[in-house]
């Protein structure tokens, strides 16, 4: 039987996380606005410590408004208290009270079915996914999610903060445990669109594969520790994240990424003027360069033209053309 | 890779199959696998037993289904855009191997992959009438969408075909192998119309990527026997695999072959480096975790198959022309799929002109098999 009573704060252990769904609170200020003014209206809900009863008790749902009320300099709130051995609908109703308010994010939804996990295999749990969880979740993306779960917390919180995608966190799971890890530890430090992290993923895990390394020996390379370096003036991840690809990239196509850097070299050096844009062609597969020439009035065009003539006696231009140069 | 089921086209078994041979033809291809011919009503069965096993690819291999071609028996090479092609005709005799190289595309080719021999003779000796008594001079083979010689231990097929081309001159047979499967062949006359070709790599490659496949020792050991008996050969390095040190590997290749074979007998060898449509990258990845080709550098070619960088290219077939112009000078050299760029730095020529290529590749075939040089 639950029951409803007033429970002091400081009875609650609130570094018990156990039943936490939601992401760790930024602005609570509104919240906070909303309990001065109103109470509050819904009892939060908690369940007693299994070793503790009538001392001790678990937070379950409420995590936001119990930091507000502390903030207001509350003593007590008024709970729904459960019984020790109602862990397992505890982890239901902490689940469904978030998931059919909104969508839970990628490390919310990792972070529920983890939680009720504990309580109910994954086939059982895929099969009742739409009750709990408020969406259809099949086998394989919950066995994953587990996987996950257990391999480290901060995949929640990068799952959260957009650092690691579903998608991403998928391939995680293939992986053998120590290279995850490792994996975990480089997404800590980056933030990258969900396709920029699948390119890191492969690049990495294809040099590996290429050079015969370790995953840990590759990502420790001075290059790669450089491109992360903490003590950067720009501490910017975006940024971390695309000197990471930048160095794995020339590591995993060192030779069209040679050619690359020599075949725009050679295109600065033909000083080209704003007005005018070349395009090498893609991979340097073909042999069509094309270039793009903008112009405003006849005069103009007559500039152009000039250029363009100057441009086909300049030696950079003949090297990009007769792939001297890109392909040395 | 043993056989271990083997499936018949219901179809194939009733009144018109015992007339048209094709009963005796299933029935020596049961005795030779030991295995009870399955009638299927449908087609589907086989699909769906091939698609229920854990690992379909590598299960198909080991399923043969005996049915009828419902399509074109002779058709142009598919080729591809923005590359020249050979314009070689097909002769399409069966699907799939029963060897299993890391690289095959036949994996990712056919959804799913089933290896079908397409029962009845006659209906070849039908669809080559035409040829033999036309006025084009073609290069046919069987080789594109199966390996030509698997099927030379338990059908009568390879050896029916070197009897029909051997008596015309208007189109030359090429049987395109990994195997040493001539048992059958060396029996016959071939009259120099039939090429035994042989993919060669570089006995890493093989050991690595190849399995089930004949070393290449005991392949040139093979195409000796078979030029003493008449046939013509061909050799085609293809795929090429970029490696460190695969240069020299190569080229060692090269020197062994002519070390087995005279290049008089030689009427084409082609060369080709590793491409393949980016599906095949993760078949080969779960198929063959330890194969490290996937991870060359390779970009997205004009025709949207993956390919290796173009330096790269150029780099080992300047190589490997130079080898061939010193050891075999007298062998028409070409490329699969390459364009104007490669060959013009490599070979330094490009048969640009639509057709010129298959017109160099028929005068090898005039001129080393016989073909009628009038209609050159």
């Amino acid at each position: 039987m639950t029951q409803y009573q007033p429970i002091a704060i400081s009875d609650i252990d609130l570094s018990d996380q156990t039943y936490r769904v939601t992401r760790a609170p930024e602005d609570l200020s509104a919240l906070t606005l909303s309990i001065s003014a109103q109470g509050m209206i819904i009892p939060l809900k908690v369940i007693e410590k299994a070793q503790q009863r009538g001392r001790g008790y678990t937070l379950v749902s409420g995590f936001r408004r119990i930091e507000a009320a502390r903030s207001l300099g509350q003593s007590q709130v008024r709970c729904q208290i459960y019984p020790a051995g109602e862990a397992a609908a505890c982890a239901r109703m902490a689940v469904a009270e978030n998931a059919f308010c909104r969508d839970l994010g990628p490390g919310e939804l990792a972070r529920a079915v983890v939680l009720v996990s504990r309580h109910m295999d994954a086939a059982a749990l895929a099969e009742h996914s739409l009750q709990i969880f408020n969406t259809r979740l099949n086998l394989k993306f919950v066995e994953t999610l587990i996987f996950l779960g257990r391999l480290n917390e901060s995949i929640f919180h990068l799952m959260d903060s957009g650092q690691l995608a579903i998608k991403a966190a998928r391939v995680l799971a293939t992986m053998p445990e120590q290279d995850a890890q490792t994996m975990l530890g480089l997404f800590s430090c980056v933030k990258a669109s969900s396709g920029k992290q699948m390119e890191i993923f492969t690049w990495a895990r294809e040099i590996c594969a290429r050079e015969k390394i370790r995953l840990d020996q590759l990502l420790n390379d001075s290059q790669i520790r450089a491109a992360l370096d903490p003590n950067k003036s720009n501490q910017d991840l975006g940024a971390a994240a695309n000197r990471v690809r930048a160095v794995l990239y020339a590591r995993r196509f060192p030779q069209l990424e040679a050619a690359r850097t020599r075949a725009t070299g050679l295109v600065r050096d033909l000083g080209l003027p704003r007005t005018m844009r070349m395009t090498l062609p893609e991979n340097f597969e073909s042999m069509v360069y094309s270039l793009l020439v903008s112009f405003t009035s006849p005069e103009d065009y007559a500039k152009s033209l000039e250029v363009l003539t100057r441009l086909a006696a300049h030696p950079a231009f003949h090297q990009l053309l007769d792939r001297q140069g890109p392909f040395k | 890779m043993k056989l271990t089921r083997l499936f018949i086209d219901q179809a194939l078994t009733g009144k018109a199959g015992v007339s048209d041979g094709i009963a005796d033809e299933i029935a020596a291809i049961a005795e030779k696998t030991g295995l009870t011919p399955e009638p299927v009503a449908d087609p589907a069965q086989v699909y769906d037993t091939i698609n229920q096993a854990d690992e379909p690819i590598g299960f198909a291999k080991q399923v043969l289904f005996i049915t009828a071609n419902k399509g074109a028996i002779i058709r142009a090479c598919p080729g591809t855009s923005h590359y020249t092609c050979c314009d070689y005709t097909i002769l399409h005799t069966g699907t799939f191997c029963t060897m299993d190289c890391s690289y095959c595309i036949l994996q990712a080719y056919f959804h799913p992959p089933v290896l079908q021999y397409f029962a009845g003779l006659s209906t070849l000796t039908s669809a080559l009438q035409p040829v033999f008594s036309g006025n084009d001079l073609l290069r046919i083979g069987t080789g594109e969408y199966t390996d030509s010689l698997i099927w030379e231990p338990v059908t009568p097929m390879p050896a029916f075909l070197v009897d029909q081309f051997s008596t015309q001159d208007r189109a030359v047979l090429e049987l395109k192998t990994k195997t040493v499967n001539v048992s059958s062949l060396l029996e016959k006359n071939p009259q120099g119309k039939t090429i035994l070709a042989w993919s060669v790599n570089t006995p890493e490659v093989i050991r690595a990527e190849e399995r089930g496949t004949a070393s290449l020792t005991a392949r040139l050991e093979t195409a000796k026997k078979c030029a003493a008996k008449g046939y013509r050969l061909a050799f085609h390095f293809d795929p090429l695999i970029i490696y460190q040190g695969c240069g020299p590997a190569y080229e060692t290749v090269i020197e062994t072959i002519f070390t087995h074979v005279d290049p008089k007998d030689v009427v084409w060898i082609s060369l080709g480096t590793f491409r393949f449509m980016p599906q095949l990258k993760s078949v080969i990845q779960t198929r063959f975790p330890d194969s490290v080709i996937p991870f060359g550098e390779f970009i997205l070619g004009l025709d949207n198959k993956m390919r290796y960088f173009k330096p790269q290219r150029i780099r080992l077939y300047q190589r490997l022309a130079a080898k061939l112009k010193e050891t075999a000078p007298g062998v028409f050299a070409y490329y699969c799929m390459e364009d104007q760029e490669v060959w013009e730095k490599t070979f330094g020529f490009f048969p640009g002109k639509q057709g010129e290529l298959a017109h160099l590749l028929n005068q090898a075939a005039v001129e080393k098999c016989g073909l009628d040089h009038r209609l050159l």
